[in-house]
């Protein structure tokens, strides 16, 4: 009898193994020695060992920090300042000198009671800091000799299935490159085991319940990191069915991979570009290895994050210029400066607002402060001069509503033109540049045809149009569901905008996160979008699928979800497609 | 769970309550977080590092839920604000420079940093 258990899907991917209880009890109170044995016979002995073990994990983390990726070494630095955190040192300090606890029993009463008091809390997010307090109390420990270091979990065999109560960043990243997923009793997808176990590839399902860990060691399972399932004991059906899925996906991805750098092209000779959206330069130079075509989404929002002034107009043209000297020739797509929404600066943002998503964002906010638009398109137009004609540095626009604001946008690019090119509004050699809307706004999609006239190109911002078609606030959980992107009501915006880019002539691009869903890039083709920009490790996959496109059959497929109903019919009608 | 309960767990560190006395000078100010992801970890840091370059013991509290009050210098201590988006915090210090580590950490709070939850 399969017994399914459910929890919330925290980092996709399906694996098929067998059951691994791990049982963090290293800080259960069971563990000391009785207290009347551990007395410390010197405080102040005793403290310099927790400094000494204290200094040995500050060292540890530091080294752990530089070593990973940047996802670990932003968790690995907080832990550091957890870990010399005044309020930690001060109590371990206190129970060694007030109470006489030795270096040992002193740390793991504080870190004990200190994870209890988090537990407790009643805020998901900040109730799985836990697992961070009791992960550096299992380092200072380790550091004391009263912590065997973790190797249960570096010995696990590629098909385990490994349960936990909850898992520590530390102790998934002991874990081995492979092995076949992970089922948390707590937790959340915010915590950091969760992102780390989405940057390793490691299926994972959290906050299952405590009758997760009433499951016996040895069981065969199957966790579903895609819908938050974890099987146990499940029928040979299910069986196929997940192993046929697995191995597909597995394959599909190899084959993806092997042919990233070679044009996405229909099977009836329509190419289409694939470019990569990008937060940070590293993105950018990233972009090679996964074939991206080029850059379609640049924020630049977070170039200039850490200042607390608008960045000068020399470091901004120094930083493009990096940036385009990079693109051999290939598009790159900066966003103007897009504040508001849920987006802000230190230096640039909105009056506080009742309606942020409905208030001064992107454009809107650079119309009432010219200067931040002016020094940015300065900066671009400075870094295209050093470029060939066959370089393309596309400017794009966000929050465009209106046909005026538009205008007005343009009225002062082509100044800062002029004053550049001394008086010359052709522009004075150099990249060619491109300004373009991001269409995220339904009034925008609507009367795409009177904007088009204005532009060289569209990108169609889905997440956006998507909240503000179905008036569904994407951060508020309890009606961001219907913010989706393929309802027939954003469908329709996306065709009407296509429609008018044909008649201009001019690309359109697709930049929300459906462009990273290839179960959806037929029915994008389908209604007219002619370049996709897509989360940098989907663009293998977007090629590929696009490789299997047939134009004809794309129409067909979006004729018919023009007419459906809701979203789920649409997302019905993808999956036969698809198969 | 009470809220009594997790002002009574022994975590040190939270040595001033509105009746201690004020050491040279003391101020206090009611701040918004305007963060869509309340005060997380990361802004935590920053208001951490920031409160630790001033001399004045600085103390928050959220009033939208009760909190207890909370030592700003102990990155343990604030998370257990739990203040996320549109809570009101109430911040205090006292001692020489108290009233620019006001300023300067009534900024960071309400502040609306970028975070990368951001999407077109």
């Amino acid at each position: 009898m399969t017994i399914t258990l459910r929890g919330l899907p925290a980092a996709p991917g399906i694996g098929l193994g067998m059951i691994f209880v791990y049982q963090a009890t290293e800080l259960d109170m069971e563990g000391l020695p009785p207290p009347s044995g551990r007395h410390a016979s010197d405080p102040n002995q005793e403290w310099s060992r927790f400094l000494e073990a204290q200094a040995a994990v500050d060292a540890e983390l530091m080294q752990l920090s530089e070593s990973l990726d940047s996802v670990a070494e932003d968790i690995f630095s907080i832990h550091r300042l957890i870990l010399q955190d005044k309020t930690l040192t001060e109590n371990v300090r206190q129970a060694i000198h007030n109470d006489r606890a030795d270096a040992v029993i002193a740390t793991k009463q504080v870190i004990r009671d200190m994870a209890k008091v988090f537990r407790a809390l009643d805020d998901d997010y900040f109730a799985s800091r836990a697992a961070d307090i009791l992960d550096i109390g299992r380092r200072l420990l380790t550091q004391l000799g009263a912590v065997p270091p973790q190797t249960q979990l570096a010995q696990l065999p590629p098909h385990a299935i490994l349960i936990s109560e909850d898992l520590t960043p530390s102790d998934v990243t002991q874990l081995p490159p492979k092995i076949a997923g992970i089922g948390l009793a707590f937790s959340a997808p915010t915590a950091h085991s969760s992102i780390l176990a989405r940057s390793l590839g490691l299926p994972l399902v959290c906050g299952i319940g405590m009758e997760l860990m009433a499951i016996d060691a040895g069981r065969p399972a199957i966790i579903d990191g895609h819908q938050g399932r974890l099987l146990i004991d499940p029928t040979e059906e299910d069986i196929r069915v997940y192993g046929d899925a697995r191995r597909q996906r597995l394959q599909r991805q190899a084959f993806a991979a092997a042919h990233a750098h070679e044009a996405a092209i229909t099977r009836d000779g329509i190419h289409i570009p694939v470019y990569a959206n990008a937060n940070t330069e590293e993105d950018v130079y990233a972009r090679r290895e996964q074939g991206a075509d080029g850059i379609g989404l640049l924020r630049t929002e977070y170039l200039f994050q850490e200042r607390n002034a608008p960045p000068i107009v020399e470091s901004e043209t120094a930083l493009y210029r990096r940036l385009a000297a990079d693109m051999d020739d290939q598009p790159l797509t900066i966003r103007a400066l897009d504040v508001g929404g849920d987006k802000f600066m230190a230096y640039a943002s909105p009056q506080v607002e009742a309606n942020p998503f409905l208030g001064q964002r992107g454009s809107r906010f650079l119309l009432a402060r010219p200067e931040l638009l002016r020094d940015q398109f300065r900066a671009i137009l400075r870094a295209a001069q050093d470029l060939s004609a066959n370089a393309v540095i596309r400017f794009m626009l966000p929050m465009i509503s209106t046909v005026r604001e538009l205008e007005e946008v343009r009225r002062l690019l082509t100044e800062v033109q002029v004053e550049e090119n001394g008086g010359d509004a052709g522009g004075g050699g150099g990249a060619t540049i491109e300004i373009g809307v991001l269409v995220e706004v339904p009034a925008a999609a609507l009367l795409a045809e009177r904007l088009a006239r204005w532009v060289d190109f569209f990108s169609v911002g889905t997440n956006d149009l998507a909240q503000y078609t179905l008036a569904s606030d994407r951060t508020n959980s309890a009606v961001a569901a219907l913010a989706d992107p393929l309802h027939p009501a954003v469908l329709q915006l996306i065709a009407r905008t296509a429609y008018a880019a044909k008649v201009f002539d001019i690309p359109i691009s697709l930049c929300g996160e459906i462009a990273g869903d290839v179960s959806a890039v037929p029915l994008l083709l389908g209604l007219g979008i002619t370049e996709l920009s897509a989360p940098l490790p989907t663009v293998p996959r977007i090629k590929q699928t696009i490789r299997e496109c047939d134009m004809i059959q794309c129409r067909q497929l979006a004729e018919s979800a023009l007419r459906c109903n809701d979203a789920d019919d649409v997302r019905a009608l993808l999956a036969i497609g698809v198969a | 769970m009470s809220q009594s309960e997790s002002i009574q767990v022994p975590l040190g560190g939270v040595q001033s309550s509105p009746d201690s006395p004020p050491a040279a000078a003391s101020a206090w100010t009611e701040v918004t977080i305007n963060h869509p992801l309340g005060l997380h970890l990361r802004k935590g840091k920053d208001v951490v590092q920031a409160a630790n370059q001033f001399k004045a013991e600085i103390t928050a509290q959220n009033l939208s839920r009760h909190s207890p009050v909370v030592d700003a210098k102990s990155i343990l201590q604030l998370m257990q604000l739990q203040a996320r988006q549109g809570h009101t915090i109430r911040l205090s210090a006292a001692g020489e420079d108290a009233e620019a580590a006001l300023a300067t950490l009534s900024a960071l709070f309400e502040h609306r940093c970028y975070d990368v939850s951001d999407a077109p």
